[in-house]
């Protein structure tokens, strides 16, 4: 139940006096975990019963049934106990002050429990969250000082993070097995915990179904004893797509510096594909630079910076990282094939980064001029496609189909978004729609900003602009690693319109 | 809970084992109030076995102590240790009502 000095155990509970046992047994082993004596585990029984029959008395009418929360966190030099309910608004000071050296059998006993609690436990407060209900934190601390600050106590079993494997190790890579699938969401999950933004990962079921279908290509990596290393998938987004997605790439601890991580990618470009494969993009985070050094050493080059997808909770074991802001991703791209001429509507005022952009990614496409006046959008209504991703509070927007009040639809989508309290909308535009040489403008002035291109995109080749909502960001913080990102990420930074606020 | 009744004398003693905590307690008054009723004036509560108390089950022993009182009758109490000790000592019990060692004690 408790690992380390981060551990905290919280349950929640009707307020009905039959869970009494229930929270006292949930705490007292808690606490038996963090490592104190059986009679100090009835102190600690004690302050609870007395808390948590204060609330069930005072907190809220009899009418009502509604729960509360226990949190037990442990803490370096003790054990948090927090009980936390909505109930009636109260005034810890007109709590009667208990005098015990003053009672008589007609004393009143009123206090006795608040009294009994302070007594038991080493520090007792009563805190007020307004809207948020209230609080009682009951702390009991070590007695033996020797043990503040040190994870675990007798009772706790520590787990250890597996370490690397120092010497090179032969290994294999190939597709994954069916009965491996399960091996790749353990990875994940020990990679990321279930922050990871696709939760396909954590269904072995669907794994399976993805590769047998083609939406997917998962190519694992195994030791000559076939021991599970890691995992990389070239997955299909979308029915229409042309394009894959190098993703879910993980690889356990143990064999990080084994170099399967760069065999993984390798083995994915040459697998043949059920579909077609113009090209293979990937995001890598940009709060750490090590996926985007590989993806540069396999000519899956930068073209895009999406800020602020992903939020800064995401978890990255045995990689450092900064947790102090959402997570910027990377875009990168690899045509699989030489790119097949193409002519690219780019508007004026980024034509010269776009280019660059292209030339990074090895295309010259052909530059298309839409007549000096453009010609007027058709009277149709425009076609549309959303995604929302909320895990992740970010969403899409694509134009798949300019029409008359094509601004007014994505103004529109863009605010239920916003209400929504997405953090970022992406806005895909195609590149190859004379249109959009006028139309980026428009959609600037709703506060889009350039994030950068994706060849072979859903609709096209595409221009992808950006909407942060109020994201807190700081560019200083975003990892870039290749001298185009970092040339992209000034260019990005110039356009924001956030960023000068 | 476990409550064991026996008469030792004149007077009346319960024993109360393991647990007297708000779920409990009402258990505990219900037994002295059937002893009171049925004319018992003198109450000895041996808590050698009791090893968990909070503020119910202090209160009951004031409701007991109270009723006992209307009825000219008294509450003793014998055999306080561990948490139970310490749970009277901190809310002033022990000063009121009388505490003894042992249940001969109490019963004399």
């Amino acid at each position: 139940m408790l690992v380390n000095t981060n551990e905290t155990v919280e349950l929640t509970l009707p307020n009905q006096l039959s869970y009494l046992p229930v929270a006292q047994a949930v705490v007292r082993e808690a606490a038996r975990n963090c490592g104190f004596a059986d009679a100090t585990l009835s102190e600690i029984e004690l302050g609870v019963e007395e808390a948590v029959t204060n609330i069930m008395k005072h907190a809220y009418d009899i009418e009502e049934n509604p729960t509360f929360d226990i949190v037990c966190k442990r803490l370096p030099e003790g054990l948090q106990i927090i009980l936390r309910e909505k109930g009636i608004p109260f005034d810890p000071k007109l709590i009667p002050h208990y005098k015990p050296e003053e009672m008589d059998l007609e004393s009143s006993s009123a206090g006795m429990g608040f009294h009994l609690m302070k007594s038991m436990m080493d520090d007792v407060q009563l805190v007020n969250l307004g809207p948020g209900g209230k609080e009682t934190r009951l702390l009991k601390l070590f007695k033996d000082t020797s043990r503040a600050g040190k994870a675990g106590g007798p009772a706790t079993p520590v787990v250890a993070e597996p370490k690397v494997i120092e010497e090179k190790i032969a290994y294999d890579v190939r597709l994954m097995a069916e009965n491996e699938a399960i091996e790749v969401s353990k990875c994940a999950f020990k990679s990321h915990g279930y922050s990871f933004f696709d939760d396909h990962i954590y269904f072995p079921e669907r794994l399976v179904e993805l590769n047998q279908n083609g939406t997917m290509i998962s190519a694992v990596a195994v030791t000559k004893n076939n021991v599970f290393m890691g995992h990389a998938a070239l997955l299909y987004q979308h029915p229409e797509d042309r394009i894959p997605e190098l993703t879910f790439v993980f690889v356990n601890v143990e064999y990080r510096g084994q170099g399967a991580f760069n065999r993984l990618n390798e083995f994915l470009m040459k697998t043949p594909k059920k579909r077609e494969c113009t090209g293979i993009y990937a995001y890598a985070v940009a709060n750490h630079t090590f996926t985007q050094k590989t993806m540069a050493r396999y000519g899956i080059n930068d073209c895009g910076i999406l800020l602020a997808t992903s939020p800064r909770t995401w978890k990255f074991k045995g990689i450092p990282g900064d947790p102090t802001q959402r997570i910027s991703v990377i875009l990168a791209f690899r045509y699989m094939d030489t790119p097949k001429p193409i002519t690219i509507y780019a508007p004026a005022h980024h034509q010269e980064m776009i280019a660059k952009l292209y030339k990074n990614l090895g295309a010259t496409p052909v530059w298309g001029t839409a007549a000096s006046t453009p010609a007027p959008l058709p009277e149709s209504a425009p076609e549309i496609l959303t995604e929302i991703n909320e895990s992740e509070s970010c969403a899409e927007i694509y134009v798949k189909r300019y029409g008359k009040d094509v601004v007014r639809e994505v103004h529109k989508q863009l605010r239920r978004f916003c209400i929504q309290q997405i953090a970022c909308t992406n806005l895909f535009l195609n590149l190859e729609d004379p249109a959009t040489q006028a139309m980026t403008a428009e959609f600037e002035k709703l506060g889009f900003f350039f994030a950068g291109i994706l060849p072979c995109g859903r609709i096209g080749d595409t221009l992808i602009l950006q909407y942060l909502n109020n994201v807190d960001l700081s560019y200083e913080k975003i990892s870039a690693y290749s001298e185009m990102a970092k040339e992209l990420l000034e260019y990005i930074r110039v356009h924001d319109p956030n960023a000068s606020l | 809970m476990k409550l064991t009744c026996s008469k030792s004398g004149a007077a009346s003693v319960i024993k109360v084992e393991d647990r007297m905590d708000a779920q409990s307690c009402p258990d505990f008054e219900k037994e002295c109030q059937r002893l009171i009723q049925e004319g018992e004036k003198q109450l000895v509560v041996d808590l050698g076995a009791l090893r968990y108390i909070s503020s119910a089950g202090l209160r009951a022993f004031l409701v007991v102590g109270n009723r006992l009182k209307e009825t000219g009758g008294s509450l003793r109490i014998c055999c306080l240790d561990g948490l139970v000790k310490q749970v009277f000592l901190a809310a002033g019990f022990t000063s009121i009502f009388p505490i003894f060692d042992s249940v001969e004690a109490a019963t004399k």
